[in-house]
């Protein structure tokens, strides 16, 4: 169902509604040992509709894409809202507006390859692995693509249909050293089909062997000491740092909902050399993991400034939050099947680069550690956070020393972010990750390597 | 909806497929849902999901698809078959074998909204009540599944679940400060129950209510960890995945490679899969390799009987499957109430909830304490923060000082409090 026909069902009346049409697409190949152990494709679509009547939101889904389907599903969305409206009374503000149209489709230019060719690549890439590095316990390679493509109107103005498609690589290598298993892999994902993503094989075959490098190092991994240590974060954790730490404290729903973050506005909550933004689209001229012009609520999605030199400036929003803090609009809210509501969700979230080099920074360290590598993370209302580090090194005396085992960093954000010493002057995007909260969604998030002291959980 | 599976599996064959399953999962739900602690929005949910498998000439594919008009499913055969075209041959793909036809009823399948509005209605009282300070989200939901999966082999499975989830988070708020944020989750039979006294509900909110002021421990050490029930449940599935379950396997990395029968984890441990257990709201029925989930002890006083792998593994590594993947757990209690436990707990720390990444494939972890209480001289003495645990998953199992008498059934799954000696607790 396309915008223009979303239009016509849109109901006349003094309530708020949203009309989508959604389709998510994916693909995933997985080799495991040559094996090919996933060949699945899948697809989900519907439409749903969603209404606020008197301070009170009705929602109805269905699969079915039709003209008498939308009808039932509106009114069973007005049915939801009056069901909870008998019940209540709500004296609250009218949602604000801020609505966009328009259309931002990323369908790749290229001709399409087939599946054919999708395998083809990984066997390629699992035949490179196995020739050289015969004495690994197991190589696996991957590919993996979203496609997520949606049709919106709302009642005030919005009007928009996006594809944002998601694509990419993962390899893997697995050796048993002394009687224990060593991991280690790479990932290379960004916004864009395959046609669009997909590197060369010889790219692919010069990451095997970093990955392979990188493996033999870390048979000579060691624990690393736990408790608090000045750190060198490398951009895939500064990124996930952005993201986990300070981003889901600055969502407003969570402010809302007790974060600290509420009681910080506008006021000293990091080193002066820190800048966080959740950025809608474009970040200086180039677009973004995951860009979001429109919101799921029809609204012009805008760069979030949350902190501006080390000061909390705001919050990402949607229209209810925005409604409840009277505050401005900011185009964060998407949700992930056609049957989800717009959750609070972040874009493209980073830290702004600074202007120190890498080099310098680990020069700078006396006895501290590179983390590269991160795993998942997850976040408190408190600015608490933590997430796995995958992969790392020691710093002694400015110079890289031995790799260190998989731990966990941690530490209260707001305080971390204080410790800040220096920012490089690069910016690394990470495309792959999907963040968690009532419903999956992709998100993006960047940024330089920071130099803070953070708690590792050690165990020398 | 039985007999329409049936053709397109019949389909599937005639197009050329040597053995095909078909699953279909049809969802109804209807959520309630409680936000800023006013019950504003609810949501029905209509979903459909049909998965088709195929094998040809050793080589397989699978399409998941919800949009069910023949024209559609024509086209995603077309689609699967092209794709299972360009697959690898691996004999080791295969389908369940033949077995006793089932199907499985339980729940009432209509929701009742009006019971719904009342509980959650009440639960805003109750919080209102008992806990002004808390800031909470909430979300009852009456899920209907309706889930079939036939197979050329004459696999012939139904179930018809219905159910009630119910999810909090909650976080406290005293002048400027906040306290970490915790959760729960529920199964429920039916909806006709007082939400907060529910699963040790009440008690994690009161925690939480003093948890807005931490410390830190005094200094880091090697103490005690009395695991909360969800915790153990997390470690003791952790294990299963990361140690002895398919990835190990596959992966050539397997620690317990030839260990049925024999001594694996503490002798206190034992772990059923337990789908028939009335005490659960819910069970899955059907395992992703198309078995009917059995009733079976898979450790057994610290001995395995069953490796958690499914059948594609069971083929590629000439293994047999016996169980499949377990996902209702039920530990069994120990012979140690939880107060002596504590009281037996010199230096130590309550953990009622971690945050972190799962265990590595040697089974290493570490992760921040949450809502977790510092423990000295057998007594609680306070909540604390920026508290990290590291070990090793399989070392901590294969020494359980005390399990604890009681147990948390959240309706999912049912296990005691583990109290497991020797564990690394560092702050910051």
């Amino acid at each position: 169902m396309q915008i223009s026909d979303l239009k016509k069902f849109l109901p006349a009346g003094a309530f708020y509604t949203e009309l989508k049409a959604q389709e998510n697409r994916s693909m995933s190949l997985n080799m495991l040992n040559g094996s090919l152990t996933g060949n699945s494709v899948s697809s989900s679509s519907g439409i749903m509709c969603r209404t606020y009547m008197d301070g009170f939101w009705g929602m109805a889904s269905s699969v079915t894409n039709s003209s008498e389907s939308m009808h039932k599903v509106i009114a069973k969305a007005v049915q939801n809202s009056r069901t909870l409206s008998a019940h209540m009374m709500f004296d609250g503000a009218p949602l604000p507006a801020n609505p966009a149209q328009g259309e931002h489709l990323y369908f790749t230019k290229k001709p399409k390859t087939g599946t054919n060719e999708r395998i083809e690549l990984l066997k390629a890439l699992d035949a490179y692995i196995l020739e050289k590095y015969p004495e690994l316990n197991a190589r696996g390679a991957s590919f993996y693509q979203l496609d997520m493509e949606k049709h919106i109107v709302t009642s005030d103005g919005g009007a928009m249909h996006t594809m944002t498609p998601r694509a990419g690589v993962t390899i893997w290598m697995k050796v048993m050293h002394e009687g224990v298993p060593i991991m280690h892999w790479d990932y290379w994902y960004g916004m864009g089909e395959y046609e669009d993503q997909i590197k060369s094989y010889k790219f692919y075959c010069e990451q095997i062997d970093l990955i392979h490098e990188e493996l033999m190092k870390k048979k000579a991994a060691v624990h690393p000491r736990g408790g608090s240590v000045e750190c060198i974060l490398g951009p895939r954790l500064a990124g996930i740092l952005a993201h986990e730490a300070i981003g889901h404290t600055t969502e407003a729903d969570r402010v809302l909902t007790g974060s600290i973050a509420g009681e910080y506005l506008n006021q000293a909550v990091a080193s002066e050399l820190i800048t966080l933004i959740d950025v809608a689209h474009t970040w200086q001229g180039e677009i973004c993991p995951i860009p979001v012009f429109i919101d799921d609520e029809g609204t012009a999605a805008e760069d979030t400034m949350i902190i501006e030199n080390g000061i909390l400036k705001g919050y990402m929003h949607n229209k209810e939050s925005a409604m409840l803090m009277n505050l401005p609009l900011t185009g964060n809210a998407r949700g992930y099947q056609y049957s989800d509501e717009p959750l609070i969700r972040m874009r493209n979230t980073m830290i702004k680069p600074g202007v120190s080099k890498l080099e310098e920074m680990i020069a700078s360290v006396e006895d501290g550690y590179y983390l590269i590598e991160s795993g998942s993370g997850q976040a408190d209302k408190t600015s608490e956070f933590m997430f796995g580090v995958a992969h790392g090194y020691e710093i002694k005396n400015g110079k890289l020393a031995r790799p260190i085992k998989e731990c966990t960093i941690s530490g209260v954000a707001f305080d971390l972010l204080k410790t800040v010493q220096m920012v490089s002057d690069d910016l690394v995007w990470v495309a792959t990750g999907f963040c968690g909260k009532k419903q999956m969604i992709p998100v993006g998030m960047g940024g330089p390597a920071i130099k803070c002291t953070v708690t590792m959980g050690g165990r020398s | 909806m039985k007999a329409q599976m049936q053709i397109i599996l019949d389909k599937l064959l005639a197009t050329g497929a040597d053995k095909a399953s078909v699953r279909l999962v049809n969802t109804h739900s209807e959520e309630f849902n409680i936000i800023y602690k006013r019950l504003s929005f609810m949501r029905t949910v209509e979903s459909s999901r049909l998965t088709l498998f195929v094998i040809k000439d050793q080589r397989s594919a699978t399409i998941s698809v919800n949009q069910l008009e023949d024209a559609e499913i024509d086209k995603a055969i077309t689609t699967m078959f092209t794709n299972m075209e360009s697959g690898v041959p691996d004999p080791a793909m295969d389908i369940s074998p033949a077995q006793e036809a089932q199907t499985w009823e339980s729940g009432d399948k209509l929701p009742n909204s009006q019971t719904a509005i009342i509980r959650m209605n009440e639960l805003i009282a109750d919080m209102r009540q008992k806990f002004p300070q808390v800031e909470y989200d909430a979300t009852l939901t009456h899920n209907s599944h309706y889930s079939c999966y036939l197979n050329s082999n004459g696999a012939d499975f139904v179930d018809n679940q219905a159910y009630y989830s119910f999810s909090i988070t909650f976080t406290s708020k005293q002048d400027n400060r906040c306290s970490s944020m915790n959760y729960s989750f529920i199964a429920l039979r039916n909806s006709d129950v007082r939400l907060l006294e529910q699963a040790n509900i009440e008690e994690l909110i009161r925690q939480n209510t003093e948890q807005v002021i931490t410390r830190p421990i005094p200094e880091s050490f090697i103490g005690d960890v009395i695991f909360y029930p969800l915790q153990v449940c997390r470690t003791v599935d952790g294990f299963l995945e990361s140690q002895i379950g398919s990835f190990p396997f596959l992966s050539n990395s397997c620690k317990f490679p030839d260990h049925i029968g024999k001594q694996v984890l503490d002798s206190k441990l034992t772990l059923k899969n337990a789908p028939d257990y009335k005490g659960f709201a819910v069970a899955a029925r059907i395992t992703d390799d198309g078995f009917a989930s059995q009733n079976a002890t898979v450790i057994e006083n610290g001995v395995l009987r069953h490796y958690p792998i499914n059948l594609y593994t069971a083929n590629k590594c000439n293994m047999k499957r016996t169980l499949g993947d377990p996902s209702s757990y039920l530990i069994e209690a120990g012979d140690t109430a939880l107060a002596d436990m504590i009281k037996s707990v010199e230096k130590g720390v309550l953990l009622v909830r971690q945050s972190g990444d799962s265990a590595n494939s040697d089974g290493d972890i570490s992760f921040v304490a949450k809502n977790s209480y510092y423990i000295e001289d057998g007594k609680i003495q306070y909540p604390i923060s920026e508290t990290m645990i590291a070990g090793n998953i399989v070392n901590w199992l294969q020494n359980i000082r005390a399990i604890s008498r009681e147990t948390l059934n959240n309706g999912y799954w049912q296990c005691p409090y583990f109290l497991i000696p020797e564990v690394n607790i560092s702050r910051k």
